[in-house]
């Protein structure tokens, strides 16, 4: 995707057939967690960008990393939404937007300057 | 002479149109090869049926005595090197990670050192290893040209194909970047193919010619046979002054003919 399918191809790499897989793959996932879990936004947008800042733009421990962040970011919303109030647990998916929304505006905004794609 | 490169009977069309017919051509080690033709003669399709980024309808590609049409993917990037025109992207690589990638066909899931080396190595060749670790997007187009470059040479095969290599290059960076094949081709025994549409520039360079027009070769030769006022005329519908200056020909347009020839 960073380099173009033509490139892609010219190194050895099945381009189209990677594609159809990864996708086919990341939707079976998907479906998978959200169908137990529910609809929680924002993470799957923010937690990349994070790995991307620590990281760098080398996939094989981004990926990883990604998810990583992800499930940190997801717990500390947790704690935060059984423990805000007493009594009333407000939804997990709630606080990881009041988290997620701010954060990705500054993802964004710094995105113009490119300063965190290494 | 060992062929490094064979095509026969090539055909490819997209959906409306044939692009190439029943083309055929043989290419030695050691030689730059140009391929020269007006818009839509079918030379960029060439360039990606011999690397299969496009599916020749039918036809055989060889390199090494090796059937490209059944090659894997993989061994046909350890084989076959392509330099796209310009490249998209869409997250800054730096320079040497884009360098990097050409490793990919001899490496599986870890580059090793000596990848990295290798790496170095193509930057140095190119004199661009100041740019190392500058984003690709924020180079000028020469500087993006050699990168892409030394990408393919990264990937150390015999036959390297650029299209248009010198299309977005002011004077100075076309010399330079052509100067550069020269010298590899010569040093490694590579084969380059270069699609091209300045004629000058195929002229002085090149080891062997061919003219094509509608998907066939009209000419080929040397540079002084292919590069004649008759063939001119009947490829592009031009009138031109051909020179030889030192021992290369050179092309002076002087108007087109009056009707184009179709």
């Amino acid at each position: 995707m960073t380099a173009g399918d033509e490139s892609a191809k010219s190194m050895g790499v099945e381009a189209n057939r990677i594609r159809v897989l990864v996708m086919a793959v990341a939707s079976l996932l998907v479906a998978a967690v959200v169908s137990f879990i529910g609809v929680i936004g924002f993470i799957g947008l923010v937690a990349p960008h994070i790995g991307r800042i620590i990281l760098g733009n080398d996939h094989r421990y981004l990926i990883p990393a990604a998810g990583g962040i992800g499930g940190a970011l997801l717990l500390i919303a947790n704690a935060v939404s059984m423990n805000l109030l007493h009594a009333v647990v407000i939804p997990t998916g709630i606080i990881m937007s009041i988290i997620g929304v701010p954060l990705f505006m500054v993802l964004i905004l710094k995105g113009k300057r490119r300063e965190f794609w290494s | 002479m060992i062929h490094k490169l064979a095509i026969q009977n090539l055909n490819f069309g997209y959906q409306h149109s044939r692009v190439l017919r029943d083309f055929c051509m043989d290419v030695g080690d050691g030689q730059i090869v140009s391929v020269v033709g007006p818009n839509g003669s079918g030379k960029s399709t060439l360039i990606k049926c011999i690397d299969r980024i496009l599916m020749p309808a039918s036809g055989k590609v060889s390199v090494d005595r090796c059937d490209v049409i059944r090659m894997k993917r993989r061994d046909i990037a350890s084989r076959i090197a392509y330099v796209p025109q310009n490249a998209p992207r869409v997250f800054p690589n730096t320079v040497f990670d884009v360098v990097l990638m050409g490793r990919r066909p001899h490496l599986a899931w870890k580059g090793s050192a000596k990848d990295e080396d290798k790496a170095w190595e193509m930057l140095q060749l190119l004199g661009i290893e100041d740019l190392a670790l500058a984003p690709f997007s924020d180079l000028s187009g020469g500087q993006q040209q050699k990168v892409l470059i030394a990408r393919a040479l990264a990937q150390e095969t015999g036959v390297i194909l650029l299209d248009e290599p010198t299309s977005n290059l002011d004077i100075w960076h076309q010399i330079d970047v052509m100067e550069i094949l020269r010298r590899l081709v010569r040093q490694r025994r590579l084969t380059a193919i270069i699609a091209i549409h300045d004629l000058n520039m195929a002229a002085r360079y090149s080891d062997k010619i061919m003219m094509m027009k509608k998907g066939r070769i009209v000419a080929r030769g040397q540079p002084d046979e292919v590069m004649t006022a008759e063939n001119l005329e009947a490829v592009y519908g031009i009138k031109a002054n051909v020179r030889i200056a030192g021992d290369c020909p050179f092309v002076i347009p002087l108007g087109r003919v009056a009707q184009k020839a179709n």
